[in-house]
């Protein structure tokens, strides 16, 4: 007769984490809060002097079974449906309705303003700014003295703009994707066609237009995987982990962009002087303006600063 | 044992209390709710997360993952703004119905 094998709770947790792991319903970070929850429930039945098959037993009965739960967490049940959500709460459908259209009038003020910002300084920038920078770069093409001694300080000016600007674009970018990066991409895009069918735009303003589309989006998915995947270790570091966060969500602008314009002038010479130029003059602008979005809201927001920033990161 | 019904409904407003009192994770929600109604709230314990997530999507709450004294990771919840204001509009609603029933059975003999 074959000697029964003795019981585990290492392999216990273990078989239970990858069997949870392979039902669809359950994320990464579901798994590790209710292992978590086991770990601290298993714990205590066993300084209750249980032993750590019978406390196994009981914590995962308490739990509940992992077909039970990955039901719960599919549908979320009907305790946790916006009707009885609103009966919890005491919140009435209509407050509901009340509280999504001002958020979205919120989103729309702050996508809107944005673009309005940039719009304006792009607009500034072509008109006279723009003019005075292209006359500088035409008069070192044309003279090779000036060109040597003016050159590197020009071509340095521009990667230390590039740089500024990704890394102002992705701030605001991930500031205003928040949890919805569909809906503000879609906004930003509504807004785009509106204004072109109402004035017309150039080339620069959908070049504006389109960056801010993706680079909402593209911020929206980043933040997410970062509250996804982010744990830290020391708590009392918080305020330069997310600093240092913030730079590591702005660095993946900067190489986006530096690899973009990188590859586009080695790719297109010729889009390089048509294009790239312009492109570049615009990611000063709109970073200029993204930085004022940026800190304007930070600086309105009811909540304190600190808090408001740790927002800001986090979701 | 309060019913099913009534452990659903009133799941959310102890939730917003209990982190009123400050921050804290599922299993210490789950421990002060018991605590506190002596045994009578019980919650299948994996079922508060799906909630939990909930009320994070809806802006009630925020979570936040960090180490603990014991060295193990745990998320930890706490209110926001939005949550603060449901607290306060749920406590009102809780209270007039408590009241309401307070009255009817002033005068009512205890039930068997």
């Amino acid at each position: 007769m074959e000697k029964p094998t003795p019981f585990s709770l290492i392999d216990s947790l273990r078989r239970w984490r990858e069997h949870v792991n392979r039902l669809p319903t359950f994320e990464r970070e579901n798994i590790d809060e209710l292992e978590t929850h086991l770990r601290d429930s298993l714990a205590r039945l066993q300084a209750g002097g249980l032993s750590e098959q019978e406390a196994w037993l009981v914590a995962l009965k308490r739990l509940g079974y992992s077909d039970a739960l990955e039901h719960e967490f599919a549908k979320l049940g009907a305790l946790t449906s916006p009707e009885a959500m609103s009966v919890a709460t005491g919140t009435s459908k209509r407050q509901n309705a009340t509280t999504r259209v001002r958020s979205l009038f919120r989103s729309l003020g702050a996508v809107v303003g944005g673009l309005l910002v940039t719009m304006g300084i792009s607009y500034l920038a072509e008109s006279k700014l723009l003019s005075d920078y292209y006359d500088r770069l035409g008069r070192a093409a044309a003279n090779p003295g000036l060109r040597a001694s003016l050159w590197p300080n020009l071509s340095i000016n521009l990667w230390t703009f590039v740089l500024l600007s990704a890394l102002a674009g992705g701030y605001v970018a991930a500031l205003l994707a928040r949890r919805s990066p569909i809906r503000h991409a879609l906004v930003v895009g509504a807004c785009m066609n509106l204004y072109d069918a109402l004035v017309g735009m150039g080339y620069l303003m959908w070049v504006t237009g389109t960056a801010v589309i993706v680079a909402t989006f593209l911020g929206g998915i980043l933040r997410e995987w970062q509250r996804r995947t982010w744990q830290p270790k020391w708590p009392k570091l918080a305020p330069y982990r997310i600093l240092s966060r913030r730079t590591g969500v702005l660095s993946v602008w900067l190489m986006i962009a530096a690899i973009v314009v990188g590859l586009a002038e080695w790719v297109y010479p010729r889009l390089a002087q048509e294009w790239l130029q312009p492109l570049q003059v615009w990611l000063i602008w709109a970073a200029a303006s993204g930085w004022i979005v940026a800190f304007s809201l930070l600086l309105v927001g009811r909540f304190k600063f600190k808090q408001r920033v740790k927002r800001v990161v986090m979701n | 044992m309060l019913s099913r019904e009534l452990v659903a409904a009133s799941t959310v407003p102890l939730v917003l209390s209990v982190l009123a009192e400050g921050e804290n994770y599922g299993y210490a929600l789950i421990q002060r709710v018991r605590e506190l109604s002596g045994g009578e709230i019980e919650w299948t314990e994996g079922m508060l997360y799906p909630v939990l997530h909930w009320m994070e999507a809806q802006e009630l709450i925020e979570s936040e993952w960090r180490e603990a004294d014991t060295g193990r990771r745990r998320k930890y919840y706490h209110l926001c703004k939005e949550g603060r204001k449901a607290l306060q509009v749920g406590k009102q609603q809780w209270i007039t119905v408590h009241e309401t029933l307070a009255k009817l059975w002033k005068n009512q003999p205890r039930l068997a």
